[in-house]
């Protein structure tokens, strides 16, 4: 939030695409129709480790159904995440491959003129199976030598042999670490877990695809990553990309699940091209749980500390299980080490990272990238570091994050820029004020069956990948913007929105800019032939990237248009200013100090078409160089019932550095969402796998994944928000971003106040009632008779 | 894998006017009856059945009614829970049946779900039997032999379930109504459960019913759900309190003895320790309501 | 063997034959292409397939088409007016309740059946109204504000006819 003021800026509008929302008209993947479509079924295995001995597909081919195998596809190795640039990309992939890996590994589809016909076809297919060993820990997995999940993968394209399923390993050290821990006073060391949480985005994952007779594809997918998947399939499907057009299509959610070109995108077109007709491709949610998941962790985590509380040294060893397949875990591995790294000075680190393959789902992005789970334990462990040395948590916080003037290690290790805005300092202190920080509960003091606990977090996340100078991540977009002949405006550019507003931001700005009503400018629909490359909406880079790109294209478009203006308004074009005049629906261009000396925005360029001097016009790709973090800080007041285990959420207040806010209701609601899909991961969402039959154990039926409902949360008047006094000078006027920021510091702070009310620590995540029950009896038993009061999980030094 | 986008088995819809009808449809191999569908339809979804024959018992007069006759409570097989949830009679003189309607679901599940097939489902874990244990309901069954006219016969609610997914009824045989003697003076109901979060299957729920005697307890029923392989009676605790005087922890000490009634396990839901360790505190709350609602003191 | 039924889907009759499995979700979007009602999870657990069914909330992916013969249909597409938008999508729209907007018909759908009934909830009853519905974007308190400042208009507007 700026204290500046704006025309359209920090106000609410309805948002564009509102209408189309609340009437059912919205065109997600699962709406394209097209005439002659068939329906797709894949064929996924039923067994987590195997191959194909042999299958037969008369069964299927009786009824008509079009059928595609193994052999049938491209069997060439690559990684559906093409966000890393080539050299740091792993390829374990093949769109489909008779050497299955996890249940629900797809290894053949069909394609009928139903559903239901396409659903019989499936079931018709024969195949029998080579059973291989598999596994479902990263002991498990670590200690095989044979009969491993991936035999051989590349790296960009040299061939790297896989030893003990370890997909790849990283490793980072600043400073000098044993000197740094000889220096400590006190030192914390703990073992962090993080669930492996299921996206579960509203829309289970679908395309649709048209060859077209030109030998060309058009493309209807569920993604966040158009460009991406236009490239990859071009390469895959040797088809110029000229010929190759995805449609940008709104998705029904997608919290990273779409970063990467989803297998059935592939396996869609490869059936389409097979067929030589349409066809559409809708997972069940069954085969959207085995599908995709979040980053599962386990760490330890050590950092030293002297007794007024600087930080000396930290070291962190990391194993992360990544399931089946490579969705770029080395850049998984180093944004941890980043993320670490940016949350508190330290001025010696040790960081390895190993990411092992299970016969599980693939894990790939989610909400936060590593994020929530490096500071679930980072900001634990600052909490107790503070209890240890007698500070105030805020304190010890506020004395050593890495803000104003620091570096930031926006993606890894590899993308640092200069830290310029910084809002940490209001976030703490006035989020302290609201909840009432110096009146929490002492856990010691309480007693009875209800106890209540309040708990502070703090994060951010990275705006965007960009940073001086390239590392191993992509970042631009393109942008054209034109002024239409009655002064509306066209935005053109293949960045995308997932709900949080991305666009209706890219909108304003540009409203602002020209001084034009918000209504006149349009979000035109995009497709890879009509715009350049643009890297995807990730990293929380809609805002600041992707609209600040937006903005900078507009102002390209303004000068052009301003220099008509001067030529009709006599006037030099620097002297010329923008206004919008609501009640006329114009954009007015005057000149400054001579208001009366104006025209509209329509008639400039209505005279530039009838001069035939053209449309004011540009188009270009804006790479930001730099990544700003959006700071957030969680407090969080909860309710812990010592006979049930059961915590009720009572109340939270969030604070966000996001610089200037623009859209102020949307980005409000992205922190009420980043609370409650955070909330969840801390409290009870998790997948886990039966090693007898390879499945999961909730079958992939959301019976049993659960997520909190309306009824689990507080209610709106218990949620409260605000925003820091910033403004962001390398942002599109002043903006940075929120989205990931909004959910990253959630579980430590639901953390933090159950330990504030029951005294423990719980390390693992999720906190189950049955986890905090078992702790509760433990420390009851320990204790005798007496109450529970000492932390738990602190270990003594 | 299955999808719970299509339904691929192919069956036949029979929609019969008159239970009669119904039942001579029901008497093939095969057929099953379909009622909200809420269960039926997942069941199918998943292969965990391939009926070839439904027959749509909603829509039938003579199973669509709730009423009071003889002292009872009766409740057809096609009564909706959101209607049985919001009738008046029910709510009146059956707060703890409501309360375990209330937590099924959504809003959604309870206008299309029926009591009887929620009975008929026999999860471990159903919300409704172990209310209608504690309150003696009996559930009337019919079928029909032919050109015979309809066969009923009614059993106690106890003896309706055989295992997890399992029930008495064979093959031809449906719910016609389910019967609760309207409670005595001087008595109370209640339940209580837990689950993960408000829209969930239960980890463990419990119904207790009291009839008191000044203050002492005349008679205990207390049944839980999601401990067993069927829902089930405490008779431990029962025992342990009949014709005892209300006080000095005395529902605590009752509900200690659950353990001796149960026989959890670990599941994708909760684990047996965790059942184990709330199960008498459920047992203890559900009894402390009752005895309230009964007009006792304390 | 197919069935004949009457659909009466926004206060429009549709004949048609239908097989018995065919389920009433799949009836509405791919032979009516009334696509605003939504598919999520398949087993009654997400609400987007949320219809009205004669005037109450029900899934159309539990139901088979065939039980739904000579029953009134409202979906989404059946709330806009003479192009005038319906308090509650008014509202969702004002109140920032639409994000990625998958699962907005279907709570629309539920809440019009709580304001039918209840024009004047509390927070909690609308909880419980929305409770088989699940969003993942929003954290629900804007949907939650939504369906409240509906409520006011839909009270206002009736203050003023009559």
């Amino acid at each position: 939030m700026s204290d500046k003021t704006y025309y359209f800026l920090g106000k609410d509008f309805p948002r564009k695409e509102g209408r189309a929302r609340v009437t059912g008209r919205e065109v997600y993947p699962s709406d394209v129709v097209l005439p002659g479509m068939l329906y797709g079924k894949i064929l996924r295995s039923p067994r987590p480790h195997a191959r194909i001995k042999s299958i037969d597909f008369s069964g299927a081919q009786k009824l008509g159904a079009v059928v595609l195998a193994p052999n049938d596809t491209p069997q060439e190795f690559f990684n559906v995440r093409q966000v890393s640039v080539p050299r740091s990309t792993y390829k374990d992939w093949r769109i489909l491959s008779d050497h299955v890996r996890q249940v629900g590994d797809p290894y053949a589809a069909v394609a009928a003129e139903t559903e239901e016909l396409a659903e019989q076809a499936a079931e018709a297919v024969q195949v029998e199976w080579e059973l291989l060993p598999a596994y479902f820990s990263i002991e498990e997995a670590m200690a095989a030598e044979d009969n491993l999940i991936h035999d051989k993968v590349y790296l960009q394209d040299k061939e790297i042999p896989i030893q003990n399923n370890i997909a790849c390993t990283r490793e980072v050290t600043e400073g000098d670490v044993d000197k740094g821990f000889a220096e400590a006073e006190v030192i914390v060391e703990n073992e962090f877990v993080t669930p492996r949480v299921y996206h579960c985005q509203v829309e289970p994952r679908g395309c649709t695809c048209r060859p077209e007779p030109d030998g060309g594809i058009t493309v209807w997918p569920s993604t966040q990553a158009l460009h991406n998947t236009r490239i990859l399939l071009g390469q895959l499907f040797d088809i110029p990309l000229n010929k190759v057009n995805v449609i940008r299509i709104t998705g029904g959610g997608h919290f990273g699940s779409g970063i990467h070109t989803n297998p059935v995108i592939l396996i869609t077109v490869a059936l389409a091209l097979k067929a030589g007709k349409p066809v559409k491709i809708l997972q069940s949610r069954e085969e959207d749980l085995y599908d995709h998941c979040r980053y599962p962790t386990r760490y330890t985590l050590k950092i030293g500390a002297k007794k007024d509380g600087t930080l000396t040294a930290g070291q962190m060893k990391a194993w992360v299980d990544i399931g089946s397949h490579h969705v770029q875990a080395l850049a998984f591995l180093g944004v941890l080490a980043g993320w670490w790294h940016s949350l508190y000075r330290l001025p010696n680190m040790r960081y390895q990272g190993v990411a092992v393959y299970t016969n599980k789902a693939p894990t790939c992005a989610m909400q936060g990238y590593g994020a929530p789970q490096v500071t679930f334990g980072v900001e634990t462990t600052m909490t107790i570091l503070a209890e240890k040395l007698n500070l105030d948590p805020i304190e010890l916080r506020a004395n050593n994050y890495v803000g104003l003037g620091e570096i930031f290690w926006g993606q890894g290790p590899t993308i640092r820029s200069l830290i310029h805005s910084d809002g940490v300092k209001e976030l703490l202190y006035t989020g302290a004020e609201k909840i009432g920080w110096d009146k929490r509960p002492d856990p010691k003091a309480q007693s009875g069956r209800l106890r209540r606990g309040i708990g502070v977090a703090r994060g951010f996340h990275t705006s965007g990948t960009g940073a001086p100078v390239p590392g191993e991540v992509k970042d631009f977009t393109t942008v054209q913007v034109k002024v239409n002949e009655d002064g509306s405006i066209d935005i053109l550019t293949a960045l995308m929105d997932h709900g949080g507003g991305t666009l209706d931001a890219a909108a304003k700005l540009v409203a602002e800019e020209f001084g034009v009503p918000f209504d006149k400018v349009g979000i035109s629909p995009a497709d890879t032939r009509s715009t350049g490359y643009d890297v995807c909406t990730h990293a929380t880079r809609g805002v600041y990237c992707g609209a600040g790109a937006v903005l900078d294209v507009a102002q390209d478009t303004k000068k052009i248009l301003l220099d008509y203006a001067s030529r009709i308004l006599n006037a030099p074009a620097d002297s010329l200013k923008t206004r919008p005049d609501e009640a006329e629906n114009e954009g007015i261009i005057y000149v400054e100090g001579m208001p009366e000396k104006n025209i509209t925005i329509r008639e400039v360029a209505q005279t530039a078409m009838n001069n035939d001097w053209g449309t004011a016009i540009s188009a270009r790709s804006v790479r930001k160089v730099n990544c700003p973090p959006a700071y957030t800080t969680f407090f969080v007041e909860v309710e812990v019932d010592m006979e049930t285990g059961m915590v009720r959420i009572l109340r939270v207040v969030a604070g966000s550095d996001a610089g200037t806010v623009i859209n102020p209701a949307l980005a409000k609601g992205q922190l009420e969402g980043g609370f409650y899909r955070g909330a969840g991961m801390a409290l009870l969402e998790d997948t886990d796998y039966d090693p007898k039959t390879g499945q999961l154990t909730n079958r992939g039926l959301l019976t049993d994944y659960k997520m909190l409902g309306a009824v689990d949360l507080p209610d709106p008047e218990k949620f409260e928000i605000f925003f820091a006094h910033t403004y962001e000078p390398t942002g599109p006027m002043g903006a940075k971003g929120i989205g990931e920021a909004a959910l990253n510091p959630v579980p430590a702070a639901v953390a933090a106040a159950i330990h504030n009310a029951t005294g423990i620590w719980f390390t693992k995540l999720p906190i189950l009632p049955e986890d905090i029950l078992r702790a509760v009896r433990e420390e009851r038993k320990r204790d005798g008779k007496k109450a529970p009061g000492k932390p738990q999980a602190v270990p003594e030094r | 894998m299955s999808s719970t986008r299509v339904i691929s088995v192919d069956f036949e819809c029979r929609i019969p006017r008159k239970l009669e009808e119904a039942l001579e449809a029901l008497n093939e191999e095969g057929s099953q009856v379909l009622a909200g569908g809420t269960d039926l339809l997942n069941n199918i979804k998943i292969n965990a059945v391939k009926p070839s024959r439904l027959v749509y018992v909603l829509g039938i007069p003579e199973l669509e009614f709730i009423s009071v006759e003889g002292g009872r409570l009766i409740v057809g097989a096609a009564a909706l829970l959101s209607d049985i949830e919001h009738n008046r009679q029910v709510v009146s003189r059956f707060p703890a049946l409501v309360e375990a309607i209330n937590v099924i679901g959504g809003t959604q599940i309870r206008n299309m779900a029926t009591l009887a097939g929620n009975l008929c489902n026999a999860s471990p874990g159903a919300d409704t039997p172990p209310i209608l244990f504690v309150l003696d309901a009996e559930v009337e069954i019919c079928w029909t032999n032919g050109g015979t006219g309809a066969q009923r016969s009614r059993l106690p609610v106890g003896g309706f379930f055989t295992g997890p997914k399992k029930t008495v009824l064979k093959q031809g045989q449906i719910v016609h109504s389910v019967s609760i003697p309207l409670p005595p003076e001087h008595s109370g109901a209640a339940f209580r459960r837990l689950a993960r979060v408000s829209l969930d299957i239960a980890k463990i729920n419990c119904a207790a019913y009291i009839e008191r005697d000044g203050d002492t307890v005349h008679e205990a029923r207390i049944a839980l759900g999601s401990v067993a392989p069927t829902p089930v009676r405490a008779p431990t605790i029962e025992k342990a309190l009949d014709g005892r005087r209300y006080g000095g922890g005395l529902f605590q000490e009752a509900a200690e003895l659950v353990e001796e009634d149960i026989a959890p396990i670990d599941d994708v839901r909760s684990t047996a320790e965790y059942r184990r360790q709330i199960a008498s505190l459920l047992v203890r709350e559900a009894l402390q309501e009752a005895w309230r609602r009964s007009g006792g003191k304390g | 063997m197919k069935t004949a039924i009457t659909l009466n889907v926004n206060g429009k009759e549709y004949p048609l034959e239908v097989k018995a499995n065919e389920i009433l979700l799949n009836v509405l979007r791919d032979r009516l292409g009334l696509m605003g009602t939504k598919y999520g999870c398949g087993i009654g657990e997400c609400g987007d397939c949320t219809v009205l069914l004669d005037g109450k909330a029900i899934l159309s992916c539990q139901s088979l088409a065939f039980t739904a013969d000579g029953k009134k249909i409202t979906t989404i597409e059946g709330l806009e007016h003479n192009g005038s938008l319906h308090p509650l999508q008014q509202a969702f729209i004002d109140e920032g309740a639409v994000q990625c907007g998958y699962c907005t018909p279907g709570m629309i759908l539920s809440a019009k059946a709580l304001l039918d009934t209840k024009p004047d909830p509390s927070d909690q009853e609308i909880k419980q109204a929305i409770r088989g519905n699940f969003c993942r974007c929003t954290g629900y308190t804007n949907i939650i504000r939504a369906i409240k400042t509906a409520s006011e208009k839909i009270k206002d507007q009736g203050r003023k006819q009559t």
